[in-house]
């Protein structure tokens, strides 16, 4: 520690205390704003939000029987879920290909009905009736205990 | 002239008469003199099945000259409307030949050509009237599924102008001005413009062999077809016996039959572009009720835009706007079912429907506002962080100046 | 004082003193153009920046084309502070380059680069060329729509190099097209063989610097006595390493990066596709360039031109004979200005279209 009482030396001790202080302060206050945010980043979140490696959490099976559908979000696109009457899960794009309205599954046709002028796809994703000119994309299905996933990319 | 009358005699006996579908004739004599008729040929369906010209227009093929369309020879010529449908029938009407010769193919085109107006024409002598040939062709038959065809769905409004048209049908007592009234419409333009098939043409409502004008009380049957649930509900509602006292056909009444113009909420109403004055007065209950409809209408269109820029606002600055946009689709379902609703002629069902799409649309519209908050969030923690990385910076630079000083004034 | 004491012990372990020594005596020189000797210095501090925020994004980016688009959408919209780290990456990277371009830039006008120096210029030259291949291979990693057309554009334009452009491309590629492999291989890059490559071009770059000291242009008077860098460069140093970090904080929350619709690699590229704005000059120049100069490939041509001319920029210090004597080379000054002038011309041509 040098000698402060040197001839030359303004006599103003107090204002060089000052600026460590601040200096100090303002130092531990930045480590502070960088590590607030590092530390919350570095921490995973609580929730898991129903997605995991490009697939998306589209229902629960024992919320599903066979015979049943449903329509869920796909990214920022319909989809649709169906639980065939013979026992298999399906996953398809939910926009029908004629004018893109949300297909839905009817039960008592057994198959994916467009309202929007009559377009019907049977459970393969096939159009079988009305001016819908193709099939609907297939998403492939995972399932994990009672977790139903879809995921993200078209099949084929 | 004077082989015309015997013609329809010698067509009615050869229908009874089973002809056998003859190998390929070991001398061909007719394209001697017609070999442009081979040439029109080329992939002919009847051809590739081994049909030769003696097979529809009977004749001696082997005759050198015009003994071979002599009369003995049953000669069948360029055959009149009746005549052809009949020729054609020949084999296409019978079953147990159709049976063995295509069995996908149906045959009832005759039975139905009979009921149609062009076959009610054609029985009566008409000879401009349409048949089997005029849609189909005559010497280059292609299936109907083939886009070279005349009647396939590419071509079908060609073909049927061809005689619907101010030209040629004038003066008679059907209207001309079908295909000027189709192109304008949502349909024409669909199928014309934009090539897509799923649109209606010509036969889609008229039916194709059994063409005729879908009877006043059925129309809500063929256009129900597609649009089922405004058809559904319109047989549900009130106004359903109203049209049917009045004597107005549903669906066109409103919508038109060959113009069904894209629609707009202003066919909502007695206003300008109303249909609902064809009946109602202005300022009476419905009108009144109609005025409330399209009040909702507009609603929730500016909900719909309102959410919509807030989370063009939000996505702009970087924030993940996905779930709000899917759900935001469910307020436009919503506006589209909204205008379906509209053929129950009930309030009630109407405001249900604009109801949830308004919920909706708020909804979403918290959500972007939500998104547009943590985006103020950053920026304002931004600013205390960066306030005291200012500060800290100015006091480095001061303490360094500091030193400086120091050390230059103890230097000499 | 409890300092003099750990001081003590770290010495009597690690030869500390000796360090503090050679520090202590460290000087920076004092003239006209002494500000830009804070460019190396925040170049450092900014790929610190990189290497801390890139460590970070690692915790939560999963390479693999059904996992690396979807890994950088949670962490920019899920992740706590995620927007932040990975917005602080994307500027810096960009800011990164070019505070180097300057540093290579003024050393090279300031003839650092003369004997004894050449050393230190080579590694530098090379850790720039390191720098642009993080730029590229970062470039890919979100596997967006952009990501994946201006990494085919790159590629093709470096497949465009006689002889080798074809091994090249392959190389690069991982195979015929731009694919998971790519992506794997651009990974492996940005994460492992660059950063390694960097630390050591950096470590023999930094020795070298504190063993020959500052350089001063030939012929440049000197105003007054040179500046102790401990503690007075140092903590200017700093000062400016905390407003650096404070504009990157702004530029995060103010235009966070952008991440586009998934890559597909079925769709048609976009007409107006670019590469990174430090390949705009070339890419540009590749453009007007006609399909055949004489009997050769256009494309060819001009990337063996920017071949020749970085090669030329790297030997630099061979070939200034007279900066080499210690004398002024106005000649190379000027040669100098006039390709700089070239390459921001072409960059602010693409940049304005």
């Amino acid at each position: 520690m040098t000698d402060l009482a040197a001839a030359g030396e303004p006599a103003k001790p107090s204002r060089r205390a000052i600026l460590d202080w601040l200096l100090g302060l303002s130092g531990v206050g930045t480590a502070l704003a960088i590590l607030y945010p590092v530390l919350h980043f570095v921490f995973p979140p609580a929730r898991p939000k129903g997605r995991s490696k490009g697939a998306v959490l589209a229902g629960r099976a024992s919320e599903l029987p066979p015979g049943t559908g449903r329509v869920f979000p796909l990214g920022a696109k319909p989809a649709i879920l169906v639980h065939t009457p013979e026992g298999k899960w399906r996953a398809f794009s939910a926009r029908c290909t004629h004018l893109s309205c949300t297909v839905r599954y009817r039960e008592d046709l057994g198959m994916l009905w467009c309202a929007c002028h009559d377009g019907r796809f049977d459970l393969t994703g096939k159009n079988v009736g009305g001016p819908p000119p193709r099939p609907l994309p297939e998403h492939s299905v995972v399932i994990k205990g009672d977790e139903v996933y879809v995921t993200e990319t078209e099949l084929g | 002239m004077l082989r015309l009358a015997p013609l329809s005699l010698i067509g009615a006996a050869l229908l009874a008469a089973p002809t056998v579908a003859a190998p390929l004739a070991a001398r061909n004599t007719c394209v001697n003199c017609h070999g442009d008729v081979q040439d029109e040929a080329g992939s002919d369906v009847h051809r590739a099945a081994g049909l030769t010209c003696v097979d529809c227009h009977r004749g001696d093929p082997s005759a050198e000259d015009h003994k071979s369309m002599g009369r003995r020879k049953e000669f069948l010529g360029k055959p009149t409307a009746w005549v052809a449908a009949e020729m054609c029938g020949s084999c296409h009407a019978d079953i147990d030949r159709m049976r063995v010769i295509n069995p996908g193919l149906p045959t009832d085109q005759l039975a139905q050509y009979r009921t149609s107006e062009h076959g009610k024409l054609a029985l009566k002598g008409n000879k401009q009237v349409a048949t089997c040939v005029s849609c189909h062709g005559f010497h280059g038959v292609k299936p109907v599924s083939d886009p070279g065809s005349p009647a396939s769905k590419g071509r079908i409004v060609e073909t049927c102008t061809r005689c619907h048209n101010p030209a040629y049908m004038a003066g008679g007592s059907v209207p001309t001005d079908q295909l000027e009234k189709y192109k304008l419409s949502v349909h024409g333009q669909k199928r014309l413009r934009e090539r897509d098939p799923g649109a209606p043409a010509c036969s889609d409502c008229h039916g194709n062999h059994g063409a005729a004008p879908p009877g006043v009380y059925a129309v809500t049957h063929v256009c129900g077809k597609c649009h089922v649930t405004q058809a559904e509900l319109f047989v549900a509602s009130t106004h359903v016996t109203y049209f049917r006292d009045g004597g107005m056909p549903p669906c066109t009444t409103c919508h038109n039959h060959h113009d069904i113009l894209a629609t707009s909420d202003a066919l909502l109403g007695t206003g300008p572009g109303g249909t609902c004055a064809t009946c109602h007065q202005p300022g009476d209950r419905c009108d009144l009720a109609t005025a409330k409809m399209k009040e909702g209408l507009r609603s929730l269109g500016a909900s719909i835009a309102r959410a919509r820029a807030s989370l063009a606002r939000a996505d702009r600055l970087g924030m993940d706007v996905e779930r709000p946009t899917y759900d935001l689709s469910g307020a436009a379902e919503a506006l589209v079912r909204a205008r379906v609703v509209v053929h129950t002629f009930s309030e009630e069902e109407f405001d249900k429907v604009i109801a949830e799409g308004v919920g909706v649309a708020r909804e979403v519209d918290k959500e972007a506002l939500a998104r547009l908050n943590e985006y103020r969030y950053r920026r304002q923690g931004l600013a205390v962080g960066s306030a005291m990385l200012l500060l800290f910076a100015g006091l480095l630079i001061l303490k360094a100046r500091h030193l400086e000083k120091r050390r230059l004034g103890k230097e000499p | 004082m409890a300092l003099e004491r750990v001081w003590s012990w770290l010495d009597e372990r690690a030869g500390s003193e000796a360090l503090g020594h050679l520090l202590s005596a460290k000087v920076v020189p004092n003239h006209r153009y002494s500000f830009f000797y804070y460019l190396g210095g925040m170049a450092l501090f900014l790929l610190a920046i990189q290497l801390g925020t890139g460590l970070l994004l690692l915790l939560y980016y999963e390479p693999g084309v059904s996992t690396a688009y979807e890994s950088v959408k949670r962490l920019s919209s899920e992740i706590p502070f995620g927007w932040l780290v990975r917005s602080i990456h994307r500027w810096s990277a960009d800011i990164f380059i070019g505070v180097l371009a300057l540093h290579m830039l003024t050393t090279f006008f300031m003839k650092a680069y003369r004997r004894p120096r050449e050393l230190t210029w080579l590694t530098g030259v090379g850790a720039f060329g390191l720098a642009l291949g993080f730029g590229f291979s970062g470039y890919l990693l979100p596997w967006d729509e952009i990501a994946f057309f201006a990494t085919s554009v790159g590629t093709a334009v470096a497949g465009s190099m006689p002889f080798v452009g074809q091994a090249l491309l392959h190389l690069l590629r991982g195979g015929e097209d731009v694919t998971g492999a790519t992506l794997a291989r651009f990974f492996a890059l940005h994460v492992v063989v660059l950063p390694f490559a960097a630390l050591a071009l950096l470590g023999v770059h930094l020795l070298l610097v504190q063993k020959h000291g500052m350089s001063v242009p030939p012929g440049l008077a000197e105003s007054g006595r040179p500046r102790p860098f401990f503690p007075d460069f140092l903590l200017r140093d700093l000062a400016g390493w905390t407003l650096a970090l404070a504009l990157l904080a702004a530029l995060a929350a103010l235009a966070p990066a952008e991440l586009g619709p998934k890559a597909n690699p079925f769709a048609s590229a976009p007409p107006e596709i670019k590469p990174e704005w430090y390949f705009y000059a070339p890419f540009q120049q590749l453009k007007w360039i006609p399909a055949h100069v004489g009997p050769f490939e256009g494309d060819a041509v001009g990337a063996l031109g920017f071949l020749i001319l970085g090669l030329l920029f790297t030997l630099v210090p061979f070939l200034d004979r007279k900066a080499a004597r210690g004398e002024r080379s106005p000649a190379f000054t000027a040669a100098g200005i006039a390709v700089f002038a070239y390459l921001a011309t072409l960059t602010c041509y693409v940049w304005l279209h």
